[in-house]
Order: structure tokens, then C-alpha cells, then sequence
């Protein structure tokens, strides 16, 4: 029994950005699935890589290597006139709520473009629908001909996802959507954005820093350093048995909401490489407790560790 | 289903735009209101006296010449014995409008070559922002008296060559302006959503990123009408400009200064109408400057 | 023999202090008879979300409001035997960055982009300590290296964009530490920063809190980093107290429906995942509507009960060092 081609495919993307004081290497080497209908996480603190890994699957960035298949069809660097009718099938939602939104425009018009830009309703029929996708996303219609400066955080980000929503996409890239929302904020849109999902049968490919946020929003997780895959898992699995020395890390310094717990924190020396000169081998072992000199001289594969979960370390297989 | 957030009832359905929050700000500032008061009347007295009250700036009256103001004329004549109200009101007429096409043609020309070179950045900026460094280097009044000179003939009494060559000047900070405020743009998260969405550059430089320049360019506009005024009066001065303004009316009156009569008031009238409207101008540039301050953005 | 030091005399103590601010619609009271009072060596957490009032309590401690729009019209803090929101301009500066030194969100904003780190470290210590120039130099090299900069000799020549957002992070701290300050008021200091980072940088403010006796107030959004370092808590909304515990009890058996439904609404790294959160709907208040005529929190209670509407509750204790806001005893709540 073959298994149905997932929506999303990526294959050894590799992003190169050029500055001033060298190449960053932003994306070096990343490979993942996206199944139809489920959640990807991808987790990784500043220059891990995994919002350049997302502008590069919409178009926003020219990889310089790798392949990345949309539903089967392949987009890796193709030109505008190839990925213009893709369009419609993946959209995204922005981190900045307040630089998401064109400030001279009102939430009617903001939502209301996308349907223009495609032809997808006649003119006349355009504010229905935005009515309709303000009520999907639990704004009230009324509002649509108010100003983006007149809302909150909360609402602009759910303005935003009426947006993204209108082209009736199949595959939504969140790109920390409710990092900079209020704790009570952000469950709002968390609950919103899995409503969002049972019903419309979306698929997500979730970007956050927040581990609590990933875990509560994703089927399976992947955990990026320096512009490399270090660790996937289904998400039980990754929490509860994280097997690479940086997520283990990673997870034993997210402070929890529970005092006296005991636990063991696993302390990283120093501060990130960078990602212009990162290091030979194993880009983490710089910081890694358990670094050996294998570590210095090749880069780790990624080598199953469990049911469904790699790991690339040299410890592990 | 998510709640929908608690409205505020008491505000309209309609939002307030920026430009109408603009506005209010706008409205709270006296020394901006009454500049722009003071605008109104001026340019009202200027375009709607003559015409009303049948004067005529060029009625010579050898017999009158040269009397201070008070009865019949108001303002006194000038040696010639014109009606110096009317002159003045007719010469307001001029650099006004001069003021006002030159900023204009400006505008148009540094808002579009600005928002291309912005928008398209690497070396079609490179290359557009280049020329306008080469035409910096230029020291503007040569430009503007080459200009004028070339143009010497047409330019008698026809002010369009004065308004092309003021505004060939001015162009030239709009267009920097107006670049670095659309670079800024350009990678903006809703310029990016929008290109996201499939919609064209057309669509993008006209109804993402031109709106949101045109609070800068209105400011600057403001502020470039005062200038360009100047640089009318001093041009007139040089006796390059056109026939009636208020600069040519100051060049006329310094040129009558003796040592036994002064004609003080040939002097007062013009130089009062230059100061009081262009600090007029200045202070609603301010105005609008603090008005349209995005600190709005909560 | 001493007996051990109690809660008998705060080291800072802040009572009834309440702010406005003139804005275009109006005066906001951002900040509504606020009380709290913090031990020695202690680390008291604000807690609340954005527009709750928490930095702003912070900015009228130390005498920072913007002016014209900002100042405070009600309250008395306590510290050092005198009430600073009487003190002048000039007695404030010697306290500032001396006695109470603050540490901020961005250290991008707060370090000068044209001196050297070198530079604005030994401003502080000649300003306040009277050192001189070499001896400024020589507190703050010491300084930076206790706070993990490697190569701090070197180092301290840098501009601080040369620095990394977690080392400009230790460079603020140094700089509030100079002086050996009897408290630190720590604003969102990592909230700005990866987990990891973050993580070294809570430990080092542990580490200096137990090595100097320094008292902390660390204002956050985060309950995760609140229950890590925090002694005790005060939880705030529209401006005022709504909850005051030790943090222990305060994760155990939170007394007011907002601390309830706060720390429902966070994703956990462990137990239930998946499923809804328990979000709070609506959205806070506004404060430029005059005086509360009910329960701030009544819109977005679920709580409520007809008591709250006859109008603002007053903080009420419930045990020792225990306070909330709410007409509810604890057994009532759900």
C-alpha cells in the first residue's frame, strides 16, 4: 500500500544569503514531509533558519539548491509566471500584527483583494464574502470598514488569517503567528487556527521559538540549529523523548508554569556559531556537552532513533 | 467558535482613517490652524479681490505716481503711478501659483522616479540614484538662471518656464525622500503578504506603497511651496522671473531707492505679503508634520 | 544571635500609588492604588499582560514618567526612610542606577550605539561611587567577567552593537550592578532572547541575587519564568492588584477568576496537549472611562456573581501574605 504523495515536499533546501561580511548560510541541507490535513512544527531559536525555510517555500527567497514539490509539481526557484496560479493554494500568516496589515487600507479592502487579484467572486458578490470569512475567523462583519490601527493584536492577527483564508489555500505557513499576542491573546488564535483547521481540512506548517506553543498546535515537530534538521519526531514523542543533545537542552530550559518541580537543566555553553563560518561537522558540537572528535570531522545524518523519529547525531546510530 | 471580541458600540461602523486622524491633530494645533486661516485669506484676497473690485495693475497714471498709501489708493502707487493694492494682490496672484505648479510638477516627477528606484532597488536604483547625485552636484541657481536665460523670450510674461525650472530643481529631494521611505516599505510584512496574495508590482506601487508615502510627500510639499516661492522672488530680483510677483515688485521698489525719497512703503507692502505667507506655509508644514506622526500606531 | 531576617522591614515598599496620563481622548489611569512590598533579598513578580500597568508601576517607582503626559497623583513609595515620589530630580539621580538600578527589554535602545561599553561603565561607577577613571575601569572589567563575558579586559573596548543580543543583555546587568544596589528592577530582561539564552540569563540574576542580598522585582508576561525565579507574586489587570501570594500557593490555588483563566490559557510542555485552551474572550478594559463602577474584570468573568456589579471590589487577604480582588471566597471558586 503506497502512501498518498504529501501535500508539501522538501528535499535538501539550501538557502544562501550573501552580506556584506560573507555568505549566510541560512538553510544548509533541510529535508521534510508535509502530509495532507496535518501539522509540521518547526522549532528553533533566532538563526535556526526556520522562517527563511518558510519564505523560501512560498517564493519570497531563491534557494540555491534543493527541491521543493507542491502537491507534485515542483517549485523550487521557478520563475513568477509557474508559481503565480500556485498562489491560490498556499498562503501565509505574519509574525507582526501591526506591520501585517497596510495601515491605508481598510480590513474590507485588506480581505477583500485577494479575491480581486484571482476573480474569484464578481465584484458585487466581494463583500459577502469578506463578511463571511470576518465571521469564519470570529471578528464581527460590522467592523470591516474600520481602520487596522482602530484593533488590538488579537484581532489584526485574525484579520490576517481571514486574509490568507480568502483564496481558499490548502496549505497555511504560520510564521509565529502568536508570538507577540498576549497569553490570553494567543489562546484565543491557537483555538481559532485548530477550529480553522477541523473544518476547512487545512494543512499547517507551524513556525514558532515557543515549545509549548509547537506542542500544542503540531502532529509532528522538527527542531532546526544553524540552518539544519537536528531532530523530528512525531510530537509525543519529541517531548517526551527527546533524543538529540539540543533539543534536550532546548526543552529543559523552557521555564514552565508549575514551581517546585524538580528539574534538570541541561546548560548550553556560550551562544550560537555563526552562521557565516559555522563550525566543521556537527554544527552544534561547539556547544554540546557531549561533543567528541568524530563530532568536529563529519556531518551527522539524520538516523532513526524510534518509530517515525530521527535524530542526527553521531551518538545515535 | 471563538468569541468575537467585545466592540466598543460607541464608535461608528465607518473607521477613521489616518487621514482624518490626521486631521483632528491637525485641527489642535492654533499656530497650524491659524497659518492655514491666514493661507485662505491671502490667497482668497489675492485671486478674488482684483477680478471683484475691478482693479488693474497696470494702469499708469503719470499724475499719481509715487504717493503713500492712504485715500484713493490704499497701498499708494508706485512710480509709475499704478495701484500698488492691486499690484500686490495681482502679483500674489503669481507667486502663488507659481509656488503651488512648481511643487506640483515636483511632486510628480520625485514621487514616481522615487518610487521606482525604491521599489525595484539593486541596479535600476543604483543608476536612477546615481544621475540624481550628478544632478545634486549642480549648484541649482546655475540650473535654474541657465534654464531661464534659455527660455528668455517665451519667459516674457509667461510664467510656465519658471514653473518648470523651479520644480526641475526641486525634484530632487522628493525623490530621495520618497526613496528611502519606499525602500522602508518594500519589506514591510504587508507589501510581502500582498506579493503572497499574486498581485502585480503595478498593484503593489499603487495601492500599497504609494498611500502610505503620501503622508511624507504631502509633508514635504508643504514645505517645498515656501521654498520655491523664494527662489521665484530671488529670481525676479535678478530681473530673470516673470513681469508681476512679489519679488519683482521688491526688485522694483529697491530699484527706486535714492537718497532723498526712500518710497519706503514700495518695500513694506510686497516683503509683508512674502513673510506673512511663507511662514503661513512653514507652519502648517509643521502641523501637518506632527499631525501625520505614526507614533498612532499602538 | 539574630534571629533570621523576617518580611519585618521591606526593603522597598510601595503603597496606593496611582498614575494617569493626558492622551489625545483622554486621562488614562494606567495605574489604580497599586500596593506591594518587597523584602530584602527578595523577588517579587509583576505579573499581567500588556496594558495591565506593570511598567508603568515600574517607571513611577523610579521618577521616569514621560512628562507632561505622565505623573502620578496618588501613593507613597518607601525606600531608604523617605518617600521618593517626593524626592527632587537631583536626590532621584543619586538613587537611580546607585541604590535601584533597572535592567530593560531591548539593550539595543538602552546602551548608547556611540560609546564604548568601556565608556558608559565607568561613567556609572565615577558618577555614583567617585571612582576614578582607572578604578571605574577596573570595577566594571571584574563586573563583566562575573557576569560571563569572556575576555572582558578586551572586550570592554566594543561598541555595543558588537555584542550579541544575550552579551548586551549581561553588559545591562553589569551595568545595574555596579553600584551593588540594594534592589533591581528587572523589565521583561528576557523576553526579548532565545530559550536558551534566556535560561543563562535567569540563572546569572539567581547566582547574583543569593551572592549580594538583592532584592529583584521582575516584571514579565511569562508564568513560566515567574514560577521559576519568583519568591512571590502580584498579579495585575486594568491597572490595579488583583492577586498577591508566594508562588507556590499562587500556582496551587490561584484566588481571583483572571490568575485562574491566565493559567489556563498557557500551553504546557507536558499533561493534556492538543484540544482547546482556555482562552479569556473579550478584551481589557479601557482606562480613560473615570473610576470603575464594577469589577474591572466582570466583562470577561465566568464567573461573575450580582455582588460584582455593586462595584470595585477592595483587595481582601485570605492568609498570610494572601490577597485577591475578587467578592469570592477561595472555597467559591471553580
Amino acid at each position: 500500500m503506497s502512501a498518498a504523495e504529501p501535500l508539501l515536499s522538501v528535499r535538501d533546501l539550501r538557502v544562501h544569503v550573501p552580506l556584506e561580511g560573507g555568505t549566510v548560510r541560512a538553510v544548509d541541507g533541510v529535508s521534510f514531509d508535509l502530509p495532507g490535513g496535518s501539522t509540521l512544527g518547526l522549532v528553533g531559536e533566532s538563526g535556526s533558519g526556520k522562517s527563511t525555510v518558510a519564505r523560501t517555500v512560498v517564493g519570497l527567497n531563491r534557494p540555491v539548491a534543493g527541491s521543493i514539490r507542491l502537491a507534485g509539481q515542483e517549485i523550487a526557484g521557478a520563475a513568477e509566471r509557474v508559481l503565480a496560479p500556485l498562489r491560490r493554494h498556499v498562503q501565509m500568516v505574519f509574525q507582526d500584527p501591526y506591520a501585517s496589515l497596510n495601515p491605508r487600507m481598510t480590513v474590507a479592502s485588506a480581505v477583500a483583494e485577494p479575491l480581486h487579484i484571482h476573480g474569484l467572486v464578481p465584484a458585487a458578490g466581494a463583500d459577502a464574502e469578506v463578511c463571511r470569512l470576518l465571521e469564519l475567523v470570529g471578528l464581527d462583519p460590522s467592523m470591516r470598514r474600520r481602520y487596522p490601527h482602530e484593533f488590538s493584536g488579537g484581532p489584526r492577527q485574525r484579520i490576517g488569517i481571514a486574509r490568507a483564508l480568502a483564496v481558499q489555500p490548502r496549505l497555511l505557513l504560520l510564521d509565529e503567528p502568536v508570538s507577540a499576542l498576549d497569553v490570553s491573546v494567543q489562546a484565543q488564535v491557537l483555538n481559532l487556527l485548530e477550529d480553522l483547521k477541523a473544518r476547512l481540512g487545512l494543512t499547517y506548517l507551524f513556525i514558532a521559538h515557543n515549545l509549548a506553543v509547537v506542542r500544542h498546535v503540531s502532529d509532528r515537530v522538527a527542531v532546526l540549529y544553524l540552518g539544519r534538521i537536528v531532530e523530528v519526531a512525531s510530537r509525543d514523542d519529541l517531548y517526551a523523548q527527546p533524543q538529540h543533545p539540543y533539543t534536550q537542552a532546548l526543552l529543559s530550559a523552557v521555564p514552565v508554569a508549575e514551581p517546585g518541580r524538580p528539574r534538570t537543566r541541561l546548560a548550553l555553553k556560550g551562544e550560537p556559531a555563526s552562521p557565516i563560518t559555522p563550525p566543521s561537522g556537527c554544527v552544534f558540537r561547539t556547544r554540546c556537552p557531549q561533543a567528541v572528535a568524530v563530532c568536529a570531522e563529519q556531518v551527522p545524518a539524520l538516523r532513526p532513533v524510534g518509530a517515525g523519529h530521527v535524530s542526527a547525531c553521531h551518538w545515535h546510530g | 467558535m471563538s468569541a468575537a471580541p467585545a466592540s466598543t458600540s460607541s464608535l461608528p461602523e465607518a473607521g477613521t482613517s489616518l487621514g482624518a486622524d490626521a486631521w483632528r491633530r491637525m485641527r489642535r494645533n492654533r499656530v497650524a490652524m491659524a497659518g492655514l486661516v491666514v493661507l485662505v485669506l491671502v490667497s482668497l484676497a489675492c485671486f478674488l479681490l482684483p477680478p471683484l473690485m475691478g482693479m488693474d495693475p497696470q494702469a499708469v497714471d503719470a499724475r499719481r505716481g509715487a504717493q503713500p498709501p492712504g485715500g484713493e489708493h490704499l497701498l499708494g502707487t508706485d512710480t509709475l503711478g499704478r495701484d500698488y493694492l492691486a499690484r500686490v494682490l495681482v502679483g500674489g496672484q503669481t507667486s502663488l501659483l507659481v509656488g503651488l505648479v512648481a511643487t506640483l510638477v515636483c511632486v510628480l516627477i520625485g514621487t514616481l522616479y522615487g518610487a521606482t528606484a525604491g521599489y525595484y532597488g539593486g541596479r535600476v536604483d543604483e543608476l536612477m540614484m546615481r544621475f540624481v547625485d550628478f544632478l545634486y552636484g549642480i549648484p541649482y541657481m546655475f540650473l535654474v538662471v541657465l534654464i531661464m536665460l534659455l527660455f528668455e523670450d517665451e519667459a516674457r510674461g509667461n510664467p510656465l518656464p519658471v514653473f518648470l525650472a523651479l520644480g526641475a530643481v526641486q525634484w530632487l529631494s522628493m525623490a530621495r525622500i520618497v526613496r528611502g521611505q519606499v525602500l522602508a516599505l518594500r519589506h514591510q510584512e504587508f507589501v510581502l503578504a500582498a506579493r503572497l496574495t499574486g498581485a502585480s508590482d503595478t498593484r503593489i506601487i499603487l495601492r500599497h506603497i504609494l498611500p502610505n508615502v503620501l503622508g511624507i510627500v504631502i509633508i514635504y510639499a508643504t514645505l517645498t511651496v515656501p521654498a520655491v516661492i523664494i527662489l521665484e522672488s530671488f529670481l525676479s530680483f535678478l530681473g530673470l522671473g516673470v513681469d508681476l510677483s512679489w519679488g519683482r515688485l521688491v526688485a522694483e521698489a529697491v530699484a527706486v531707492i535714492n537718497p532723498i525719497r526712500s518710497y519706503g512703503w514700495l518695500l513694506l507692502w510686497p516683503s509683508l505679503a512674502l513673510a506673512l505667507t511663507l511662514f503661513s506655509l512653514n507652519f502648517v508644514g509643521d502641523g501637518l508634520r506632527d499631525a501625520f506622526d505614526p507614533r498612532s500606531r499602538r | 544571635m539574630h534571629p533570621a531576617p523576617s518580611r519585618a522591614e521591606p526593603v522597598l515598599e510601595v503603597k496606593g500609588l496611582t498614575t494617569e496620563f493626558v492622551t489625545d481622548g483622554g486621562v488614562v489611569r494606567a495605574v489604580d492604588g497599586v500596593s506591594f512590598s518587597l523584602g530584602r533579598g527578595e523577588v517579587l513578580g509583576l505579573v499581567g499582560e500588556s496594558g495591565c500597568g506593570k511598567s508603568v508601576t515600574n517607571l513611577s517607582i523610579l521618577g521616569l514618567l514621560p512628562r507632561p503626559q505622565g505623573r502620578v497623583v496618588a501613593g507613597e513609595v518607601r525606600f531608604g526612610g523617605r518617600d521618593l515620589l517626593q524626592a527632587s530630580e537631583a536626590e532621584m539621580r543619586a538613587v537611580r542606577g546607585n541604590r535601584i538600578a533597572m535592567v530593560f527589554q531591548d539593550p539595543m535602545t538602552c546602551l548608547n550605539p556611540y560609546l564604548t561599553v568601556e565608556e558608559q561603565l565607568a561613567e556609572v561607577g565615577q558618577l555614583h561611587l567617585r571612582l576614578s577613571r582607572a578604578s571605574a575601569v577596573e570595577r566594571a572589567v571584574s563586573l563583566l567577567t562575573r557576569v560571563g563575558i569572556p575576555d572582558a579586559a578586551l572586550r570592554i573596548r566594543a561598541y555595543p552593537h558588537q555584542f550579541s543580543g544575550g552579551m548586551r543583555q549581561r553588559v545591562m546587568i553589569a551595568m545595574a550592578l555596579l553600584c551593588d544596589p540594594d534592589v533591581l528592577v528587572a523589565d521583561e530582561p528576557t523576553t526579548a532572547l532565545d530559550v536558551t539564552i534566556q535560561a543563562q540569563i535567569l540563572d546569572l540574576l539567581a547566582d547574583l541575587r543569593r551572592e549580594r542580598g538583592m532584592a529583584v522585582i521582575l516584571v514579565t508576561h511569562d508564568l513560566g519564568v515567574v514560577a521559576g525565579c519568583c519568591d512571590r507574586v502580584v498579579v495585575m489587570y486594568a491597572g490595579r492588584v488583583v492577586e498577591e501570594a508566594a508562588t507556590g500557593p499562587l500556582f496551587a490555588q490561584p484566588m481571583h477568576p483572571y490568575t485562574q483563566a491566565l493559567l489556563a490559557s498557557v500551553p504546557r510542555l507536558s499533561g493534556a496537549a492538543h484540544g482547546r485552551l482556555a482562552s479569556i474572550g473579550g478584551l481589557p478594559p479601557r482606562l480613560d472611562r473615570g473610576p470603575f463602577r464594577a469589577c474591572a474584570f466582570l466583562p470577561r468573568c465566568s464567573q461573575r456573581r450580582a455582588a460584582c456589579e455593586a462595584g470595585e471590589p477592595a483587595l481582601q487577604g485570605r492568609g498570610t501574605g494572601r490577597w485577591s480582588r475578587c467578592v469570592l471566597q477561595p472555597g467559591e471558586l471553580a
